[in-house]
């Protein structure tokens, strides 16, 4: 097991990537904008790890970085470790050359991203991007198709017609499945998809997330799933990862968030979530506005909003704490989080369990 | 495309060339010392003065396919007739050769430096704003960029004059001007070749000049096209660079240029008239601009019917090919 790393508190789990110090910085003329933040973490191989936060917390960021992807003229910093499967040689992705990069992605990680409709050449038709994929990276042409056949099967689309067409004669869902299939032609290792449903309706989310499990168990993959949707994610994920203010400030497995999260963003986050069982007076918005990136709050980053806040969370940034099962949180106060504040929506549905 | 759509374009083809050609041809005889005077003074300065009028008149019907006696809407029905059914541009005052004949003999060597000079031009102007796009604001962009306008700035006319003077008068680089050397057998034999090239370099180099003015608008186009998604897509598909560079970027931006590519095929041909002169390149525009100083009616009508043919059959071809290079246009359906 390649788990020499302090922060793993979970010994069992084999890492496919293991994100140390990572920091993206954009130089701005109001000065150097931070967008990510001494980002700490792993991903376990056949796991599906959900990343949440609100727009701008450094989530598609961090997750571009997985593949030295980050958009000129960001500066990405840190060490980016990936593990391939059978115990080949760790990868550094960030000090690969270019060519190696090239043949790194897609290869290893593939990602889809919340722009689907516009991710296909307008004038190339969808069996031209396969077989471009394909060519590119070396592999044979015959036979990546004949795969990518039995994936958009998978996919429930009708292979032909959608290789034969452009993209502009696909639906949205059509060509956000399709997408789906080229991320898979290859067979990566990692799919990190960035709010892929987004543009999706509500119908359609639900039927690409219950794919994704089937693909998931077929294909062997990891999958990193970025949203906003937290309630999608439950659903979805293995373990969360809470991002706020270009830093995670809670990792746990889903369960452990969702029942017994010790941040005060992450509990103010579910109370935020809408949901139609809980009365809407329930529902709370988060007080104040998102930090600024170039501005560097002293402390914890969520003081200004965190209704906990005091003299000790301004004078130091809180360290994870370890909460056991691989549960760790940035919080001095993780262990009266649950208190300060409740979430009622959760009470409840945990008292109506204990009823039954 | 449907056969519908077909001879919708082809009819309004038609239509466009007949107008053009009314028009000229009313032009022509409305102006001051119109085609059929030009020609009686001509006949008359030749003979002194001692021809009889029917005599005279036939002469000129002859020569313009016009008989001056019948009034102006006969004269051009029988003008247009034999344009269109016989083919018959009439024959040129001064050459006294037919005009189609005079013409088909100097249209290879324009097409030759049209095409010369489209296939400089529009290869610079895609790869010029394919380059400076990627390298949006740096001194590579902002001094090619400024090169560009500059260029276009300039009459094309101009950057031959200035051509001549350097690469073949004070250098002796390329003849100064003629469609050939002297005394090299025509054939397939390298002299020929060579001299055909170097003859032919400057003059398409100028005409060039003036199709590169597409460079800067490749540019915006392809500023425009690296910031949609699926450029970053295929980046993280890992796809070579250089199949991004032209199969996406390139594709990508030349779409909306298309027309005005194949609209400029004209104003390259166009730029002829001058650009012959300049470099005493005997083709077609030089035939028309000699046409022009001599009031050779018959022939100047020729060679604008002409050019007008050609422009029109660039945009009849532009627009039926457009469906090939973007799917989304669909010709022909409503």
């Amino acid at each position: 097991m390649r788990t020499s790393n302090q922060n793993d508190s979970n010994p069992d789990q084999d890492v496919v990537f293991e994100v140390r110090d990572l920091e993206v910085t954009f130089g701005t003329n109001r000065g150097e904008s931070r967008v990510v933040r001494n980002v700490d973490f792993d991903i376990y191989r056949n796991e599906t790890l959900g990343m949440v936060g609100e727009s701008g917390s450094g989530k598609s960021m961090t997750s571009s970085a997985l593949m030295n992807a980050v958009v000129s003229p960001g500066e990405t910093s840190g060490e980016v470790t990936y593990y391939p499967p059978d115990g080949g040689e760790p990868i550094s992705v960030l000090e690969l050359d270019e060519e190696e990069l090239r043949k790194f992605r897609w290869g290893e990680v593939a990602m889809v991203f919340q722009g689907a409709m516009s991710s296909f050449n307008p004038v190339k038709k969808v069996r031209g991007h396969f077989k471009e994929t394909l060519e590119d990276h070396n592999r044979d042409v015959e036979a990546g198709l004949e795969r990518a056949h039995q994936i958009l099967g998978d996919l429930y689309l009708d292979p032909d017609r959608v290789l034969d067409s452009y993209p502009y004669e696909l639906s949205g869902g059509m060509k956000q499945r399709a997408l789906v299939a080229l991320a898979l032609i290859l067979e990566p290792e990692v799919l990190v998809m960035d709010e892929p449903t987004a543009a999706l309706d509500l119908l359609m989310q639900r039927s690409i997330v219950s794919l994704l499990k089937d693909l998931k168990e077929e294909y062997d993959l990891t999958i990193i799933f970025i949203t906003h949707d937290l309630p999608l994610l439950t659903k979805l994920a293995d373990r969360l990862v809470v991002m706020y203010a270009f830093d995670i400030v809670e990792v746990g497995s889903t369960e452990e968030i969702l029942y017994d999260a010790a941040h005060p963003y992450t509990r103010s986050l579910l109370n935020a979530t809408p949901d139609l069982n809980a009365p809407i007076e329930e529902m709370q918005s988060i007080s104040g506005s998102k930090p600024d990136p170039v501005t560097n709050i002293p402390g914890c980053s969520y003081r200004p909003r965190c209704p906990m806040a005091d003299e000790s969370c301004a004078e130091a940034e809180p360290p994870m704490a370890d909460r056991g099962n691989g549960h760790r949180t940035a919080c001095f106060y993780h262990d009266d989080v649950s208190d300060e504040i409740p979430i009622p929506a959760m009470e409840a549905a945990e008292e109506g369990g204990e009823g039954e | 495309m449907t056969p519908k759509y077909l001879l919708k374009r082809l009819g309004q083809a038609i239509l466009t060339f007949l107008v053009t050609m009314t028009v000229s041809f009313l032009l022509y005889q409305a102006m001051p010392g119109g085609p059929t005077e030009a020609m009686r003074s001509v006949i008359l300065s030749q003979s002194g003065g001692s021809v009889d009028i029917d005599r005279l008149n036939r002469m000129i019907q002859l020569y313009t396919n016009v008989n001056p006696d019948q009034p102006m809407h006969v004269q051009y029905f029988n003008y247009a007739s034999d344009v269109i059914l016989r083919q018959d541009l009439g024959t040129s005052f001064f050459k006294n050769e037919k005009v189609t004949t005079l013409i088909m003999q100097r249209i290879p060597w324009s097409m030759f430096i049209s095409v010369y000079a489209l296939a400089l031009g529009y290869s610079l102007s895609i790869f010029l704003g394919v380059m400076t796009a990627y390298r949006e604001k740096s001194r590579f962009d902002s001094t090619v960029s400024s090169l560009i306008i500059g260029l276009n700035s300039i009459p094309y006319y101009i950057v031959g004059v200035v051509l001549i003077y350097f690469l073949a008068i004070q250098n002796n680089y390329f003849p100064t001007g003629g469609r050939i050397g002297s005394g090299i057998v025509a054939g397939y034999n390298p002299e020929f070749m060579l001299s055909l090239v170097k003859h032919a370099a400057l003059p398409a180099i100028s005409m060039g000049a003036l199709a590169t003015s597409g460079a800067l608008a490749m540019r915006g186009n392809a500023i425009r096209v690296l910031g949609e998604d699926y450029i970053r897509v295929a980046q993280l598909r890992g796809l070579r660079e250089t199949r991004i560079a032209t199969q996406y970027l390139g594709h990508n931006s030349i779409l909306p240029m298309y027309t005005q590519f194949m609209i400029g095929i004209a104003g390259v041909f166009s730029s002829a008239v001058i650009v012959e002169e300049v470099f005493a390149y005997p083709g077609m525009g030089l035939l028309m601009f000699e046409a022009v100083k001599t009031q050779d009616y018959p022939l100047l009508m020729g060679t604008l019917i002409v050019f007008t043919a050609i422009s029109l059959t660039a945009i009849f071809i532009a627009d039926l090919t457009y469906t090939l290079i973007d799917p989304r246009i669909s010709v022909g359906e409503e």
